[in-house]
């Protein structure tokens, strides 16, 4: 850690080392009860977040309204993504857009908002500049805080993209990594709430057009190493617009006039500084990805990657036992859809939808493709379910961009949330601004969907991007965040009845402390429900991080299974009544 | 004072009948050389059409005859006798001297001149013998002024389609539909160019427009099929169904409306009811590749691996070049354990998705003017790898036109 940021970091900790010792950021002290067996198992470290304790908001039933209300004016989030659209450049960096964070960046235990800044173009050179990205403190109660101006974040991000955040030290402070058209930014959380550049020092400055990452420890040493997905060699130099194929009047250009940019995984030394080692891991050149994902998807333990590609195959790593990767998307059976055809994927995300355990993969897609479930059947194979499930035909006529497989409704099933936007601004045929959707998880079966319920910012075609799903004000329910091209990011309350829930933030000790590729099971009406600890899902966005899961109404307690990275497996019993809890590694039952 | 006039007007009649009468052998004389001179024109008019009459029974029998006797009235008329010209570029086409026949055609001064069904003559001769430009400029000089204007239209549009011009499609479409607002075809003519460009929802929204003018049933049931297939391709579940249903009314359903609703049913989540309807629409149609596709994509959604297998193998005998059959059949193979084989159908899917790749950046690279002869001629071969030959020959022929004229 470098000295400035270490000189925050005791300054602060200093002041708030009591909060700290009991919180998920620095303690790991753990009580022990004795559950139903007889059995001596720790507890859960509880964490009741302010409404938990708010009976009126447990009972409060609203069965006519909306699922998310549109309360963006009086939250003090003012932001709006630019993407440069004013220079008339058409260029294929407008295309992309901008995500959006939710993580505690000061653990407060309350979920803050980071927002993806965009740039600009020269109208004369092309040239893209980065606009600064903005950091939103939440003080709770929906009211946010802009900390972006006090120093709290580098201000000279270039073109940026998306974000995510991770725990590159292990220090319990979740940093950032913004991807750029340009550097890249690496912030480090000094754990005093504010964030260094540290990109140069950690060997992460590639110049090269950076679009999603995630992290994930890939060789098991206990920290996060990164992969970062890359798009196209489109550069200001080589700029020429398209004429539109309609009517030949100027639009961007299509991705395939382009050479796919490699993708690239850097390994964390565990010193501060990353070392790429793409090649030697098994990483393809091929790709032009716009989404990543990292988790455990073949329930080994490990974590694997998969990567949305644009108009080619998409890309499943699995690791293997030497540490490196084999690419099996095609055997796999998630390279194309279920007509052999490569997709146009973007956002992307995995979970259990039909309750079996076994997590699907989803991809959102360009128009006149079915966005793609990939159901899985076990033993590395996939099989495309979008007509099964219902999903069918719904998002053909859209560009699909941000998305995320959560439990919007609180009944334990995912739900799916689509957020789409034209990539054409002058397409004629479909608009620039498309409506979002969500559809509701029936049981593990099919999905229906309640765009129609789900509010008015849903009502309106947006330009959208990336999206973040999180629980805003701690009432177990989950709240969205969007990401939109030149129009204002907005925050969505989720307004369902809450129903009882118990969230988890898992703590790696010999796994990494955020332990991507950690499995959680819960038995909850009358099933196993299984999520996933993952990093980057959705499309350029980090999503609340910790695990959610609805519980019965008259649950007082449920045991937790977790399969750590490191290969442990424990079970915790914890408190089944809108609690939070810190589950760390080694604290459990095995 | 009546009387006077009267008196006077016949003083100044007599007078001019005398001098009439005086110079009546100069009036005789020029008289009679207009005579003989519109004789001669007539008589030339005459033998010019009695030749072109005798010309256009020669075509089909002895083309280079007629093209001997056309260009003696040519040589007498000049560019008078635009018909002539048109008649003298038919027989020169019929000979098989096309570029002499591009060139006669080019010499007219104003093509639009000609007869117009003639002009629509020497356009289908120039594309039955390949010669495809020279079937666009007779087409387009019937003016728009012209009742066999949409006609001229409707095979320039087909021609353009033919020879690849999309880009010149459009216009034509609707200036056929200014012209006939009113005529269901020329709505359709427009629904088929959207589909041809993929402006799929606009050409649905058109085949809607076809369906308000159209009253003959077998007419209205093809808009429907195509507004079907539409419908299903942008999952419109709701909107394909009415057209279904609209369809299964007034006409018998042919197997791609069959397959059609199999796809509805799967867009609407009825997965056994889609595996159902396949199965009939396979045992009355066996041999038809779409529906043993169809049924095999089913198959395997449903574990049904043999069945599959069988159905994707059926189609790659007749299609072997279909790559997404390849990859389809290698997840079926991989799910019965057959990995080799299932290899091989990868590394053909894999061969095939990079000649596609490559198919795609050289037609765009086409599209934006970068039309050189390398390119074109890579991009033929690739279409040659991928089965697709009369496109690989369009491309080469293309090619050379592209070559440089030697200084």
């Amino acid at each position: 850690m470098p000295t400035e940021c270490r000189f925050r970091q005791l300054t602060f900790v200093g002041a708030t080392l009591i909060a700290m010792f009991l919180s998920s950021c620095g303690g790991s002290s753990q009580p022990t009860i004795t559950d139903e067996s007889g059995r001596k198992t720790p507890a859960a470290t509880e964490a009741r977040s302010p409404s938990a304790t708010s009976s009126p908001e447990l009972t409060r039933i609203r069965s006519d309204s909306d699922w998310f209300d549109d309360i963006t004016e009086s939250t003090g989030i003012v932001f709006t993504y630019r993407n440069g659209a004013e220079a008339n450049q058409f260029t294929i960096l407008e295309t992309v857009g901008g995500g959006v964070g939710i993580f505690d960046f000061d653990c407060d235990r309350q979920q803050d908002v980071f927002c993806v800044g965009g740039g600009t173009i020269d109208p004369g050179s092309v040239t893209p500049s980065g606009l600064p990205c903005h950091l939103f403190h939440n003080i709770g109660d929906f009211q946010f805080k802009d900390v972006t101006v006090s120093g709290h974040i580098p201000s000279d991000t270039d073109y940026s993209h998306g974000c995510v955040a991770g725990d590159i030290d292990n220090d319990g402070f979740p940093d950032l990594f913004v991807t750029c058209y340009g550097r890249s930014c690496l912030m480090l959380n000094c754990g005093d709430g504010t964030f260094i550049d540290m990109t140069n020092s950690a060997g992460l400055a590639d110049e090269s057009w950076s679009t999603a990452a995630a992290f994930g420890d890939v060789d098991g040493d206990g920290s996060a190493d990164l992969y970062v997905t890359s798009y196209t060699d489109w550069s200001p130099k080589s700029h020429t617009p398209c004429g539109n194929s309609i009517d030949q009047t100027i639009d961007v250009c299509p991705p395939q006039n382009y050479n796919p940019l490699p993708d690239r995984l850097y390994r964390n030394q565990g010193n501060g500084e990353f070392q790429e080692v793409s090649e030697e891991m098994g990483i393809r050149k091929d790709g032009m990805g716009l989404g990543v994902l990292a988790a455990d998807i073949n329930e080994d333990g490990q974590v694997d990657f998969f990567v949305a590609n644009d108009a080619v195959a998409n890309r499943l790593y699995l690791s293997s036992e030497r540490y490196s990767f084999i690419e099996t998307a095609e055997v796999a059976g998630v390279a194309y859809n279920d007509g052999g055809s490569p997709e146009g994927s973007m956002g992307i995300d995995a979970e259990d939808i039909d309750g079996d355990g076994l997590c699907e993969l989803w991809v959102t897609n360009f128009e006149m493709e079915d966005n793609s479930l990939f159901q899985n059947q076990g033993n590395g194979l996939f099989q495309h379910a979008t007509a099964a499930f219902g999903l069918a035909g719904q998002s053909r006529i859209n560009v699909g961009f941000g998305t995320g497989l959560h439990d919007l409704d609180g009944d334990s099933w995912m739900d799916v949330y689509v957020f789409n936007g034209h990539v054409l601004y002058n397409n004629g045929l479909t608009p620039f601004r498309q409506p979002a959707f969500v559809f509701r998880n029936l049981d593990g079966r099919k999905f229906a969907d309640v765009t129609g319920s789900a509010g008015t910012w849903f009502h309106v075609p947006h330009s959208a991007r990336g999206g973040a799903v999180g629980d805003l004000d701690g009432n177990g329910m989950l709240d969205l965040v969007t990401s939109s091209i030149n129009e204002p990011t907005a925050i969505l309350r989720n307004q369902l009845p809450v129903k009882n829930w118990i969230r988890l933030q898992l703590v790696g000790r010999h796994s990494s402390r955020i332990p991507v590729g950690a499995r959680v099971t819960v038995k909850a009406f009358g099933r196993s429900c299984v999520r996933l600890a993952k990093s980057g899902s959705g499309f350029l966005s980090q999503s609340d991080s910790r695990i959610l899961f609805a519980i019965e109404p008259e649950r007082a307690e449920v045991d937790v299974e977790v399969a750590w990275p490191s290969g442990k497996y424990e079970t915790f019993r914890a408190r089944a009544t809108a609690t939070d809890h810190v589950l760390i590694e080694d604290s459990g039952a095995d | 004072m009546a009387a006077s006039r009267n008196s006077g007007k016949s003083r100044s009649q007599r007078t001019m009948n005398r001098q009439v009468f005086r110079r009546w052998p100069r009036f005789a004389g020029l008289l009679a050389l207009l005579i003989i001179l519109v004789s001669v024109w007539w008589s030339k008019q005459d033998d010019i059409a009695s030749v072109c009459q005798q010309a256009g029974a020669l075509l089909a029998t002895n083309p280079n005859r007629a093209v001997l006797l056309l260009e003696q009235v040519v040589s007498v008329s000049g560019t008078d006798a635009p018909d002539a010209y048109v008649l003298w570029t038919r027989a020169l086409l019929a000979a098989g001297r096309h570029s002499e026949a591009l060139g006669c055609f080019s010499l007219m001064n104003n093509p639009s001149a000609a007869d117009h069904k003639m002009l629509l003559l020497l356009a289908d001769e120039a594309v039955a013998s390949g010669d495809p430009l020279l079937a666009r400029f007779s087409l387009e000089a019937i003016s728009p002024e012209s009742v066999d204007r949409p006609t001229a239209l409707q095979r320039l549009i087909s021609l353009n389609q033919q020879t690849g011009n999309a880009t010149a499609i459009m216009p034509l479409a609707q200036e056929l539909l200014i012209l006939q607002p009113d005529n269901a075809n020329s709505w359709r003519v427009l629904a088929q160019v959207q589909e041809s460009q993929q402006e799929l929802h606009a050409a649905a929204a058109t085949f809607q427009e076809v369906l308000k003018r159209e009253r003959v049933t077998d007419r209205r049931a093809s808009a429907l099929r195509s507004l079907l297939r539409l419908q299903v391709l942008l999952g419109e579940r709701t909107d394909a169904r009415i057209s279904l249903d609209e369809l299964t009314k007034i006409a018998p359903l042919k197997t791609t409306d069959q397959i059609n609703e199999v796809l509805l049913l799967k867009l609407e989540g009825e997965m056994e009811q889609a595996w159902m309807k396949i199965g009939e629409v396979v045992a009355q149609s066996p041999t038809n590749m779409l529906a043993r596709e169809t049924r095999g994509t089913l198959a395997f959604s449903r574990g049904e691996n043999n069945t599959a297998r069988k159905d994707f193998e059926a189609v790659l005998r007749v299609e072997p070049l279909n790559k997404q059959v390849h990859y389809k059949l290698a997840q079926v193979l991989l799910r019965m354990g057959n990995t080799d084989d299932a290899r091989k159908h990868l590394q053909e899917n894999r061969r095939l998705t990079e000649i596609s790749a490559d198919i795609l950046k050289l037609e765009t690279a086409a599209a934006e003017g970068k039309a050189e002869i390398n390119r074109l001629n890579k991009l033929a071969t690739a279409y040659d790898q991928i089965g697709q030959k009369e496109t690989a020959t369009r491309l080469r022929e293309a090619a050379s036109r592209l070559v440089p004229v030697a200084q």
